[in-house]
């Protein structure tokens, strides 16, 4: 098939470090560091004797596959020499090239072994996953802190003081970008930096340049409990809910099990409950975890973060787009206000959402089906574009790139859903507009969606909480016009006026499928609601054959019955 | 008192000889809206003393406020005619009772789309030129229009009560003014006149000359005189309209009519036009003036001037207006010029009807609109959309060409991009009322046939600013307007409280409708534009969006001027690029289009929409284009029909046909955001020279080869010495003597090029034109005014695209330093890139 992998000469062009260089910049080729140190070979040894793992998938980036061998004997030697009999028919495997970004642990790959256990090593962009218990293994790279943590409080507070405006009431934000912030200092490292935390932590609190009026440091620990083997407990949690769908991701099982029950319902509410139960799970959004002291928000802090520029910190910048962001990138050794560029990069987002305005066909685009929640998203997804009326695909190509994306002619705008590093590409190479989850669901509001910046996020539990919202508000509509259709046939309502769009400056008439089709008999659903969502399921992947063989006739709307 | 009620009007609408639609053009200050009061005045709709003053057609505030006109304005009058003028109609009518429709145009360059807009919907012009000013650039571009569209124009030369009392004129200069006026308008009329519209030149002694003051009031044709003395000497009355203008005299002594100014002794003979038509004129003036109260009452009487008591007590100017009113009243003069001599819909709509159709010339819709039918299907044209008093709704202002316009019809909604056939840009919807449009009212009428001019309620949602209506689905649309203006000063407009953005997004999309020419979009880097035609359009169009369509307080940035990309040679070697997949190849070379062909592009003379065949023919006789090669365009781009082609020069390329679409839209894409800073580009060609590709359809999909045509044509650019065109206005500058100094230094300032300099015949005016780069025409008219101590007022209009000399890839060349502020405020690579980014060797 053509595109839907990553081309073969991809290896090849992919500009892919050259050794000599990784050892100086990037990864884990520290080598300052021994091995066994820098591949945490001994902690990882005793997480899986521990927890009886098996089959253990070792996944490494591109650059460091060349270690992967010395790293896989090292383990192999170790589990044999430690374990005793535990080691017996324990085997490791080293994962060649990824479906998704080396940033994403590939679950996909490592499900084929099928694997008990992945080892993620280098740079991750810390989404958590489903369905198999991952070790993250991070680069380690040395740094100088305590001249750093000058630098940062020098160059956010050069009055050396604080200076929180006391004027201001409880909450109430003060308009100036560059006053704002001065309650706390939220400090957030670079996965390369995790090895020095305690380092970090120790040195940005006890700062002599750190301002004396200064109320709060608050540091995003990556959270590591729940990946490696010393608190137990939590590892167990999710390794039990791996035993319940050995062979498919936990999100359909329980997905499955859900809408078994509740067969007799219809529809939108089991669609609900289900998400419910998603929410329940509580699992963090990112590995990383802030707590915030009482009384003091994220609004009300300075952002400090200590790595290069990547994507994730971009993410990041626009999540916070209200707050003044510091970044000590470690290459130039300088330190960067990254606040007055967030403004600019939303403006290219809203760009991105006014694109939208007039598409009638979207895609679904699932960047890596082993995160957590992506599976859940994509449903509601497809399902909320349905009862708006839109036409939806749901489309995994693997790496995204413009010229996979252009194969779907069909398609007007693509929907995201990735991780938080993935989550969001730079637009200006693709032809369609491409979409986060958050602001598909912002487009699709209409009139009622207010672009409100300091809202933007790549939070998929955010998300699913709008889209619940949504999803009522739908259901309330539907009431409303099924009674007022009761009374008088409506007036010839506005459904296809055209829409504005702003990118072009011209009216779009945009098409909708299948809106007043399903109003018409809403009694109807109600006895196979199961049957029903089978069959979607059903299509959507013929849907998916059918584009491959070039036939873009097919309509979702297609007669569920 | 209104002089008729809207049923007499309807009437008339179904008389279609009848009905006269014409607009008032002129240059800025020419006195078009002033003169329209008095036709207004007639109609009995604003009182006689008002006229001259209220300006009744500038409905806004604004517009009041400033003193100019920036909307165009319609109003419908009724006017009766004697039986004796009915006889000297030269085409077919119907009774004697007329019903007027008239638009009032906006005299400033700013605003020219308005007047486009407005001469679609009508068939006559009067033009209004003033005495002392003379035609200016405004008024050779209006006429340009009025005759590209064929529309038969009348003159008016207004403002003679400035000639008189201010500079004192004798006769014969006056009437040498009047000669030179009505010459240099017929210079224009012949050099842009249709052949299919005949002979458009205005004659005095013709009757389609008017003189006159709408400020005061009142105005006179030769033919007014020529019936007062026709009876006094028994002559036959054309034969007198004849003597009375030109070269002809009268010798008082012999009663004898001769074309020389001398009489046998050698004594100068006093010119006729002087003798009876000026003469009176002179001495009321002077009389009244002068205060020589004695010989003011047997003058009035001499001329059948009856003055009313309370009149007779009036003094000085007060007293000249009523007499000149009485006299020689500005409506009789003007209605008398609009009925005689402009066209009826009937006549004009059949030359008018293959300029105005899309579609074959001789289908039953172009034949229904040139017999003007009012039973055939619909056709009309909605021009304009013209705001309602509930706000963000529009009245579309159009005219029916062909069938007849009614509450409640089925129609459909067709937008400019709708082709027959296709359901893209259509819309099936029903009217829901249809209005007659008067000045700042409008009047309910239940339906409106062929030839008149309507409001419609009820279609705005399905159309941005202009379109088609009909019922058939057979039909094609009517031909979409160019404007001789393009929006190319931009200003960035932000929200000050980011919760008002989607008030901001509605406003901007009103105000988008609000006017025919204003561009409203999103800049990729997410900045809400606004472009106009010019600092005072930007102006206007602005405080609209913050005072009324948004209604929101906004901050807005410093104006940018709205570049393109081009080239200036052949690529200096075939460019080369590879799918993705590395299957399939596309080679082009993009060389420069000629000016020409790129203006007639724009101007619509060579077309998206026409048969290739024909406009193959247009490129090659015109233009010395290969036939062959000219046949095989493939593509406008960007937006499908601007100035740039794709032309096909494979040989025998299997599959080529199928790739066809993805490079349309591939080069729509590139030609929109050009490789050197994301402009549209301009005067490209790019020849696909060879197509490689994959022998199964599925590697060689839109995927494949939408971002391989891309990447071709910004490499071929890249190879092609790019370079940056920016728009260039023509300045147009009055002034006495003494403030040409002043000019010229804030020219040479600017970047100016003086391109002529005259002196106005008989006054002590200079008329300066300049060239002038719209970047630095910002502040242009304050620091004209401070260099010549407000004596110097400039007219700026978009003349066309220049090259700024320079390399862009160097980044510290003028072009350069552009290039890079636009690439940094986007959000790109400072640099220009190179070709190397693009290409992709064999």
């Amino acid at each position: 098939m053509p595109d839907f992998s990553t081309p073969a000469e991809h290896a090849f062009e992919e500009p892919t470090p050259d050794p000599s260089a990784t050892a100086t910049s990037a990864s884990l080729s520290n080598t300052s560091i021994p091995l066994y140190e820098r591949y945490e070979i001994t902690s990882t040894i005793a997480e899986i004797l521990e927890n009886g793992y098996r089959t253990i998938a070792l996944q490494f980036p591109d650059e460091l596959l060349a270690e992967s061998v010395l790293v896989y004997r090292a383990l192999m030697k170790g589990i044999q020499q430690e374990g005793g009999e535990k080691a017996d028919g324990v085997q490791c495997y080293v994962l060649g090239d990824s479906t998704y970004g080396s940033c994403c642990p590939d679950v996909l790959s490592a499900m084929h072994l099928p694997a008990d256990f992945l080892v993620h090593y280098g740079h991750a962009c810390l989404t958590p996953t489903a369905s198999l218990p991952v070790r993250y293994v991070f680069p380690k790279r040395s740094l100088d802190v305590k001249a750093i943590a000058e630098e940062l409080y020098s160059t956010a507070f050069p009055e050396g003081k604080a200076n929180v405006d006391e004027s201001l009431e409880d909450g109430q934000l003060p308009e100036d970008r560059e006053s704002r912030g001065r309650k706390g200092v939220v400090v957030i490292w670079d996965v390369a930096y995790d090895w020095i935390e305690d380092e970090i932590k120790t040195i940005f609190s006890n700062s002599t340049s750190r301002p004396q009026d200064l109320a709060q440091v608050i540091f995003a620990t990556i959270n590591k409990t729940r990946q490696s083997s010393g608190s137990s407990g939590k590892v167990k949690a999710c390794a039990c809910t791996v035993g319940t769908g050995s062979t498919s991701t936990v999100t359909d099982s329980s997905a499955r099990a859900t809408e078994g029950v509740e067969s007799g319902t219809n529809h939108g509410d089991a669609a609900t409950r289900q998400l419910n139960a998603l929410h329940t799970t509580q699992q963090p959004e990112s590995l990383r975890t802030l707590s915030f002291p009482s009384g003091v928000r994220m609004l009300d802090c300075t952002i400090f973060y200590i790595g290069e520029e990547t994507r994730g910190l971009i993410n990041l910048m626009m999540e916070n787009a209200e707050n003044r962001i510091y970044q000590y990138a470690p290459e130039d050794g300088c330190v960067y206000p990254l606040h007055v560029k967030s403004p600019r990069l939303l403006s290219r987002r809203l760009f991105a959402l006014h694109a939208s305005f007039s598409a009638s066909t979207y895609g679904i685009l699932v960047h890596n089906v082993g995160l957590a929640r992506s599976h859940g998203l994509v449903k509601h997804l497809r399902k909320l574009l349905k009862d708006k009326g839109k036409k939806s695909y749901t489309v995994s190509v693997g790496r995204v790139n413009p010229a996979k994306l252009a194969n779907f002619e069909v398609v007007d705008c693509w929907v995201l859903v990735g991780c938080l590093e993935g989550g969001l590409v730079d637009p200006k190479e693709y032809y369609k507009p491409i979409l986060t989850p958050w602001e598909l669901q912002l487009s699709l509001q209409g009139d009622r969606g207010v672009w409100a910046p300091d809202q933007w996020t790549l939070d998929f539990r955010k998300v699913l909480a709008d889209l619940e919202e949504e999803h009522g508000k739908i259901q309330e509509e539907g009431r409303v016009a099924d009674t007022s259709k009761d009374g008088d046939e409506q007036p010839d309502s506005d459904e296809d006026t055209p829409v504005y769009s702003l990118v072009t400056g011209e009216l779009h008439s945009v098409r909708r499928f299948g809106h007043r089709d399903d109003k018409m008999k809403p009694g109807e659903d109600k006895q196979d609601a199961l049957v029903v969502r089978n069959k979607e399921n059903a299509l959507a992947q013929r849907q998916g054959l059918e584009f491959v063989a070039g036939t873009h006739h097919i309509t979702c709307n297609r007669k569920v019955l | 008192m209104v002089a008729f009620t809207i049923e007499q009007i309807r009437d008339l609408m179904d008389k279609v000889a009848n009905v006269r639609n014409m607009s008032v053009i002129a240059h800025v200050d020419h006195g078009k809206s002033t003169l329209t009061d008095s036709l207004v005045q007639r109609a009995g709709i604003i009182s006689a003393g008002k006229a001259g003053e209220a300006r009744f057609m500038d409905t806004r505030k604004d517009e009041q406020e400033r003193g100019i006109t920036i909307k165009s304005t319609a109003i419908s009058l009724y006017a009766s005619m004697d039986d004796d003028d009915v006889k000297e109609i030269k085409q077919k009518t119907d009774g004697n009772s007329f019903l007027i429709n008239l638009i009032d145009s906006p005299g400033h360059v700013d605003f020219s789309s308005e007047v486009t807009a407005a001469l679609r919907v009508t068939d006559g012009a009067l033009v209004v030129v003033d005495t002392v000013e003379g035609v200016c650039v405004q008024t050779e571009t209006v006429l340009r229009q009025a005759l590209g569209e064929r529309i038969k124009p009348v003159l008016v030369v207004n403002k003679v009560d400035r000639a008189l009392l201010e500079l004192q004129v004798s006769k014969e200069d006056l009437y040498q003014t009047f000669a030179r006026t009505v010459e240099s308008v017929n210079v224009i009329i012949s050099t842009y006149v249709d052949p299919a519209l005949g002979d458009a030149q205005v004659y005095p002694d013709k009757g389609t000359v008017a003189f006159g003051s709408g400020l005061h009031g009142w105005a006179f044709t030769v033919r007014q005189f020529a019936l007062r003395y026709s009876k006094k000497f028994g002559v036959d009355r054309a034969k007198m309209m004849e003597r009375l203008w030109g070269d002809s005299f009268f010798n008082p002594k012999t009663k004898k009519w001769t074309n020389k100014d001398k009489d046998a002794d050698g004594k100068p003979l006093e010119r006729a036009f002087n003798m009876f038509v000026l003469d009176p004129i002179f001495r009321l003036f002077a009389a009244i003036m002068n205060f020589k109260k004695d010989e003011i009452p047997t003058l009035l009487e001499k001329l059948e001037i009856n003055l009313k008591n309370e009149e007779k007590e009036l003094e000085g100017k007060a007293l000249l207006k009523v007499v000149m009113r009485k006299f020689l009243p500005a409506a009789d003069a003007l209605l008398e010029m609009i009925v005689l001599h402009l066209p009826s819909p009937v006549t004009a709509q059949a030359y008018r009807a293959e300029t105005l159709y899309e579609g074959p010339s001789d289908d039953e819709f172009c034949t229904a609109i040139r017999n003007c039918d009012p039973k055939a299907d619909l056709m009309l044209y909605v021009s304009k959309m013209v705001p309602t008093s509930d706000k963000g709704r529009f009245y579309a202002f159009g005219r029916v060409f062909a069938g007849t316009v009614k509450a409640g019809q089925k129609i459909r909604i067709q937008g400019p991009n709708y082709t027959p056939g296709k359901k893209e840009d259509l819309f099936l919807k029903s009217i829901q009322r249809t209005v007659l449009m008067m000045g700042r009212n409008t009047e309910a009428i239940d339906d409106c046939p062929a030839g008149n001019i309507v409001g419609l309620v009820g279609v705005d949602q399905f159309l941005l600013k202009s379109g088609t209506i009909t019922t058939n689905e057979a039909a094609h649309n009517m031909k979409v307007m160019k404007f001789s203006v393009s929006p190319v000063v931009e200003v960035a407009v932000e929200v000050k409280n980011a919760n008002d953005l989607p008030k901001l997004v509605e406003g901007l999309k009103r105000l988008s409708k609000s006017d025919p020419c204003v561009k409203t979009y999103m800049s990729e880097s997410g900045e809400h534009i606004v472009a106009g035609t010019g600092e005072l359009h930007l102006e206007i169009c602005l405080s609209d969006l913050q005072n009324d369509h948004a209604g929101i307080p906004l901050r807005i940035s410093d104006p940018v001027v709205a570049y393109r990309e081009t080239i200036q040679a052949e690529s200096s070697m075939v460019a080369l690029s590879k799918s993705p997949n590395k299957h399939n190849r596309i080679y082009v070379k993009a060389q420069p289009i000629d000016e020409e062909v790129s203006l007639d592009i724009e101007n619509g003379i060579i077309n998206p929409r026409d048969d290739f065949k024909a406009r193959a023919r247009i490129l090659a006789d015109k233009h010395g284009w290969d036939v062959a090669e000219a046949r095989k365009i493939w593509c406008f781009g960007p937006d499908g029909n601007g100035p740039n082609l794709v032309v096909d020069q494979t040989k025998a390329v299997q599959y080529l046909n199928e790739i066809k679409d993805s490079v349309v839209a591939a080069f729509q894409w590139a030609t929109k955001e050009g490789p050197i800073f994301g402009e549209n580009v301009r005067s490209v060609r790019v020849n696909i020279l060879d197509v490689t590709l994959h022998a199964d359809a599925i590697h060689r999909g839109g995927g494949q080869i939408i971002p391989t045509m891309r990447r071709v044509t910004y490499a071929s650019m890249l190879l092609a010495e790019p370079a940056i065109q920016e728009p260039v206005f023509l300045v147009e500058i009055q002034c006495p003597e003494n403030a040409i100094g002043g000019i010229y230094s804030v020219l040479n300032k600017k970047r100016g090029q003086v391109v002529s300099e005259e002196q106005r015949p008989g006054t002590p005016l200079f008329t300066v034109k300049a060239y002038l780069p719209v970047n630095e025409s910002f502040g242009f008219s304050g620091d004209l005014r401070q260099a010549t101590g407000g004596q110097a007022f400039p007219q700026l209009v978009f003349d066309h695209w220049a090259v700024l000399s320079g390399d862009v890839t160097d980044p510290t060349s003028k072009p350069g330093i552009i290039a890079k502020a636009k690439r940094e405020r986007q959000g790109l690579k400072p640099e220009v890139p190179g070709y190397e980014e693009y290409y992709d060797k064999l």
